[in-house]
């Protein structure tokens, strides 16, 4: 069984390569589990279970159980979907064709409808580039519909099919591949992507997490008024050798309540396509475009867990790593690689992690500065 | 009366509030192996992602 360990806080962190899971527990529990995964005999495990941590051999029968039932799912066979295999898809009618153009990079997209259309471009929109189709492009890509699923494939070869209901893991996609043919590197460049949003202001960025609705964009965008800079959002992409967060050019979706507030600073908001999802209208912030033709990686200064709460007075503290660890691992791909996965952990460990949660825009704002100037 | 119930209340919660040094020894080994034997599992998502509220429905 592949796997390696990590200590912190007093704790242990084991990554199983087989189904690429992550599991925290107590160093002396993590012990007898490493034991166990090299062999340890029942006797000897009951051994020093006894003497070492002076269990009744109930007990360390239960705990023996438990070892075994970790490391036996662990073999299970993995249920990573496989990518289905290539194909052409010269047979689809295309209705548009758009290029997108960043970091002197250019990739062509051909939809197949104006829905599928209206899923990802309205967030690639500033990046549209008028062009000879047939010159300097470096990647096509092709998204048609086929069996009621969203089909993606990128220079004839199939990146994933999607129901309706999983739209969100298309758009998930066609940004990982946006990523790499616009810095041409692959999954294997990269740490992770996070659900979050990344702002910078000279040579460091901050991440700004937690669930959608609790005011990450929001936060984003009202640090955009105050001397930051865009990086990501929504797809925060970790370069795997650097460490670095990397700038990913998709627009800001901004819900369309706080489009008149945010107006008198983007008054490009009132103009920009809108969306409705639900209930809810979103509407586009794109960055500056003079910003964007620079590939730009920055170092993390800080986790922020956001959390906007009407009324609520503004609460900053540290969060503990099992904690951070707990919230970002589910919310994010991990590149499922050992090499990767160790450079992330290490990284989300050696950064600081920190809850906030505001709804006063200036404390908020007043807050990340003085963690950005080491003032806290 | 209804002074009476909330410092009743009161009385009855604060009973129930041990500290973990007590509780460890209200319960012995049993709450040693428990202790022992906690871990939290975490699945990373296996593919990339937009956000689930992003807009972009509408099928």
């Amino acid at each position: 069984m592949e796997y390696y360990s990590k200590s912190f806080d007093g704790k242990k962190i084991i990554w199983f390569k087989s189904k690429n899971q992550y599991l925290i527990l107590e160093n002396a529990f993590s012990n007898l589990l490493i034991k166990c995964i090299n062999g340890l005999s029942h006797e000897d495990f009951k051994e020093t279970c006894m003497s070492e941590y002076n269990l009744s051999p109930i007990e360390c029968i239960q705990l023996y159980r438990k070892c075994k039932e970790i490391i036996q799912d662990q073999d299970a066979t993995s249920n990573f979907s496989k990518r289905p295999s290539s194909f052409l898809v010269l047979n689809y009618e295309m209705s548009s064709s758009i290029v997108y153009q960043w970091n002197a990079q250019r990739v062509c997209v051909n939809y197949a409808s104006e829905k599928l259309k209206n899923l990802v471009h309205p967030k690639f929109h500033h990046l549209t580039h008028i062009c000879d189709v047939e010159r300097s492009i470096g990647s096509i890509f092709h998204v048609f519909k086929e069996d009621n699923k969203i089909v993606l494939s990128v220079d004839e070869e199939c990146f994933g099919e999607w129901g309706f209901n999983e739209f969100h893991l298309f758009q998930g996609k066609f940004s990982m591949c946006m990523l790499n043919h616009f810095t041409r590197k692959k999954d294997k460049n990269w740490l992770a992507t996070l659900h979050a949003s990344a702002v910078y202001k000279q040579d460091s960025c901050l991440v700004l997490l937690g669930e959608s609705g609790k005011g990450k964009s929001i936060a984003t965008s009202l640090l955009l008024t105050n001397g930051y800079q865009h990086l990501a959002d929504d797809f925060v992409p970790i370069e795997a050798d650097s460490k670095r967060i990397f700038a990913f050019p998709q627009a800001v979706s901004i819900k369309e309540a706080m489009v008149n507030p945010l107006s008198k600073y983007f008054p490009q908001l009132l103009s920009s396509i809108c969306k409705k999802k639900d209930e809810i209208q979103f509407r586009y912030l794109h960055p500056e475009i003079n910003q964007l033709q620079i590939q730009k990686s920055k170092k993390c200064k800080a986790f922020v867990f956001i959390n906007y709460s009407k009324g609520s007075t503004t609460k900053f503290s540290s969060l503990t790593k099992t904690r951070a660890l707990e919230l970002l691992i589910p919310d994010s791909w991990i590149s499922p690689l050992e090499k990767n996965s160790m450079a992330f952990l290490d990284l989300i460990l050696e950064t600081p992690c920190y809850t906030l949660e505001y709804s006063d825009n200036s404390s908020m704002l007043k807050l990340i500065d003085q963690l950005m100037n080491n003032e806290l | 009366m209804k002074m009476r119930k909330k410092s009743n209340l009161k009385t009855k919660k604060s009973t129930e509030n041990v500290s973990r040094r007590e509780a460890l020894k209200k319960f012995g080994k049993y709450a040693t192996v428990t202790a022992l034997g906690t871990f939290i599992l975490l699945n990373p998502k296996q593919a990339q992602a937009a956000s689930p509220g992003a807009p972009g429905g509408g099928f």
